[in-house]
């Protein structure tokens, strides 16, 4: 049979009606990238909840709580006059963040005696709390040296001299590649690519394992040329799968591209194709189609979180290092959200011999095994008709 | 055959004729814990690989390059590169910071000019970058009070302590409640963990739902209180034995906060348990084969834990997400077991139990009509038969 056929017929089992498991390539990574995608529309944590405890209730105080007020990082929800009042509404909110003005706060900075403003932050959840302790910081280095600056004209200095002396040290802050520290850029791909191999493992886990309870539908077609057609269908498909959720994240949710194509599609390729060879791996050792699906069940989520698109490798000690050596997302995701804003990845070539090394060899040891069960299933069957 | 002959068929199907569900509901939170606490040991993003490039070379500028050095957030991989080798190196991920004094800097200093330096940092991971900015502006901030204050010492002959108020009138003092190293084991693994035993509770009872519709004999319809209790309080039950199991092993083992109280948390992961049974029984009924529910539930995970906003909050979801949000059981479970465990108290654990225990009640409302339409349905077959 042609390379055409074979791949015809196939596509005709996949992709033939409106419930085949085909479709869950296309339909699952896009899913994830709306609900995602809309999850991180914010790209930033806004609106931190805050409570106000200011024991002085001066101008200099009320100047500060002003400060925190017109910042849009955090969002007052209460103020309070007592310390057990703050306590209790610490307790009782989920995610709070409360700075407090000492007394004599506006005295003690008029005086030359220097105040203490005090912030308590839950963090409980780091991204609540992070994003608190950071805001407060930024507000009240710039007030303490807005106030400093003040100080320094009281003593007879000019106000330019003064802001100097009151900052002699500026730190600025460049950040490469993703400015604003979007959310999105920083974590909707990799999602997506979690969708897709997913996808890859729902769909393509069953096929081999099919074909041990259907062996008459199989006709004269070796165990080779079946995985061959199964590859040749879907491997073309997950890639299609993951350029259009790229395209669509682009158009509907902002998110940056940088133009790499090519590189883009070596490696999402040679990704796909590991993947597949994983699946059909497991779908040519396991019992039925069922436990083709559930035996790299517990690969999910590490192969996530393992991958260093979160947790940057150079943080993991060398059992988690080797852990994650074994995930295929580790040589694609971090190096996929590169090219796509950076628009270069300094690992790809040794990413791309990995990814496809693995695949060749995955997919040759499955043939080995499937083409065996193959045969072994075909003696059984012969020895029943001649008993 | 009575209600507890049919518990303990069910407790003899989980543990001993079909082990896969056994190991489903045990093993999958207590193998996410001991991955992710693997992942997760560190506690911190510490050590961010730093280049430095001092065009200076004066003593105050040695002293801010100390300042970094002194800093566990940094580990310093080059020393006297130039400013070509900087954005290479950031390039090439050789490093993920660098920091760029340039010459003058001292000068500007000490003649009250303001002196600048530069800090470059990879945003493509936030986390990386948030760590270094963060820890950056501490140190920048803490050099540039001490600089100021010598500063006032000299111009205005104030003594130590005046000048060193005089230049830092304000203080931001810090207090981290409840998870004060903000350790990301404390704050992400638990809730993996949670995700994977509902993970577990699903692919264990969707196999039970879809065995008794394959059952040729003894084909159990769960259309009244009775069959329904005796089919699923032996996964609820075993669900809940493996979440106490989980929640031993993390305090334990792995030196999680335990604050809150036991009947606390055995009340939510109860109700939660409960809503999960349900949940995975209704659909597993609504699924026409094992195969099909096996992929949805799947499919599921990973929406139903960052939607439960466990990491993102959901306060800065969409409308749409906060709706999805509000209907996934995991997430009145996961924060809630966080804030009892490292807070000791969570303010919103009797409404979220309630809120469980409603989702229970309708998914087992729901999975009664549909036995009964299709016990109905298959009677009216027999018949025609």
């Amino acid at each position: 049979m042609k390379l055409r056929e074979m791949a015809l017929i196939e596509a005709g089992q996949l992709f033939g009606g409106l419930w085949r498991s085909g479709w869950l390539l296309f339909l699952l990574p896009l899913l994830y990238l709306l609900f995602f995608g809309n999850a991180y529309s914010s790209n930033i944590v806004k609106d931190i909840p805050l409570i106000i405890y200011d024991q002085d209730q001066t101008a200099v105080s009320r100047s500060l709580v002003q400060a925190f007020a017109d910042s849009e990082r955090c969002r007052i929800v209460a103020q309070v006059v007592t310390q057990a009042d703050m306590d209790q509404a610490m307790a009782e909110n989920k995610d709070p963040a409360g700075p407090g003005n000492p007394p004599q706060f506006e005295q003690s900075i008029k005086q030359g005696r220097g105040a203490t403003v005090l912030l308590q932050a839950n963090s409980a959840n780091n991204m609540f709390a992070n994003a608190g302790i950071g805001a407060a910081t930024e507000i009240v280095q710039s007030f303490s040296a807005g106030t400093a600056k003040k100080l320094w004209q009281g003593k007879n200095q000019v106000p330019a001299a003064a802001l100097t002396m009151a900052a002699p040290v500026k730190l600025g802050i460049r950040v490469l590649n993703n400015p604003t520290t979007s959310y999105t850029n920083f974590m909707l791909l990799g999602l997506v690519l979690n969708g897709l191999q997913i996808a890859i493992l729902l769909t393509a886990g069953p096929l081999l394992t099919r074909e041990y309870t259907k062996p008459e539908t199989r006709g004269d077609t070796s165990a080779s040329e079946l995985v061959l057609r199964k590859m040749l269908v879907c491997w073309p498909a997950a890639v299609l799968s993951f350029f259009l959720c790229l395209g669509a994240g682009i158009v509907f949710f902002d998110m940056t591209f940088s133009g790499a194509l090519w590189p883009l599609l070596l490696l999402v390729g040679a990704f796909s194709f590991l993947l597949f060879a994983i699946s059909f791996f497991f779908s040519a050792i396991v019992s039925d189609e069922v436990a083709a699906l559930q035996v790299p069940l517990l690969y999910i989520m590490p192969g996530l979180l393992f991958s260093g698109l979160s947790w940057p490798s150079f943080a993991m000690d060398s059992v988690a290092k080797t852990i994650a050596a074994f995930m295929p997302l580790t040589y694609t995701a971090d190096a996929v959200r590169d090219l796509v804003l950076l628009g270069y990845s300094p690992q790809l070539p040794e990413n791309l011999l990995v990814l496809c090394s693995w695949g060749i060899g995955l997919t040759i040891i499955s043939i080995k095994i499937f083409s065996r069960r193959l045969l072994k299933l075909e003696n059984t069957v012969k020895d029943e008709v001649i008993l | 055959m009575n209600m507890w002959q049919r518990m303990r068929r069910e407790f003899f199907r989980i543990f001993i004729a079909d082990r896969r569900r056994g190991i489903f509901i045990i093993g999958a939170s207590l193998a996410y814990l001991i991955l992710f606490s693997l992942l997760y040991g560190n506690h911190v993003i510490n050590r961010v690989p730093l280049l430095i490039c001092d065009e200076d070379q004066s003593a105050l500028s040695h002293k801010l390059v100390q300042a970094f050095y002194d800093s566990e957030k940094f580990r310093i991989r080059h020393w006297d590169a130039s400013p070509e080798d900087m954005e290479a190196a950031l390039r090439e991920r050789e490093v993920y910071a660098a920091l760029y004094i340039p010459q003058g800097f001292s000068r500007e200093v000490k003649t009250g000019r303001s002196g600048s330096a530069a800090l470059l940092t990879d945003g493509a991971n936030i986390l990386v970058a948030t760590t270094v900015t963060t820890a950056a502006q501490e140190i920048v901030g803490g050099f540039s009070l001490q600089s100021a204050a010598a500063g006032a010492e000299a111009r205005l002959g104030l003594l130590p302590s005046q000048a060193r108020h005089t230049a830092g009138p304000v203080e931001l003092s810090v207090r981290v409640l409840n998870n004060p190293t903000q350790s990301y084991l404390y704050f992400f693994v638990l809730g993996l963990s949670l995700a994977a035993m509902q993970q577990g509770v699903f692919l264990a009872v969707g196999a039970g739902i879809q065995e008794e519709r394959s059952a040729k004999a003894e084909r159990l319809y769960l259309r009244s209180p009775g069959t329904l209790f005796a089919k699923l309080f032996p996964y609820w039950l075993s669900a809940l034995a493996a979440f106490a199991l989980t929640i031993f092993v993390a305090v334990e083992i792995f030196l999680l906060p335990a604050k809150g109280q036991l009947g606390s948390l055995l009340l939510l992961a109860g109700s939660f348990l409960l809503a999960a049974v349900a949940f995975s029984a209704l659909l597993a009924a609504l699924c026409p084969d094992e195969l099909t529910f096996v992929r949805l539930s799947i499919a599921y995970t990973v929406p139903a834990f960052v939607l439960s906003g466990y990491t993102w909050p959901q306060a800065s979801m969409g409308s749409g997400n906060q709706l999805l949000s509000a209907l996934l059981p995991l997430s009145y479970l996961s924060d809630d077991v966080r804030q009892l465990l490292i807070g000791g108290y969570a303010p919103a654990l009797y409404r979220d139990s309630l809120i469980l225990a409603v989702i229970a009640l309708i998914c087992c409302l729901g999975l009664c009509a549909v036995e009964k339409r299709r016990a109905a349905g298959e009677e009216k077959k027999q018949v025609l038969v």
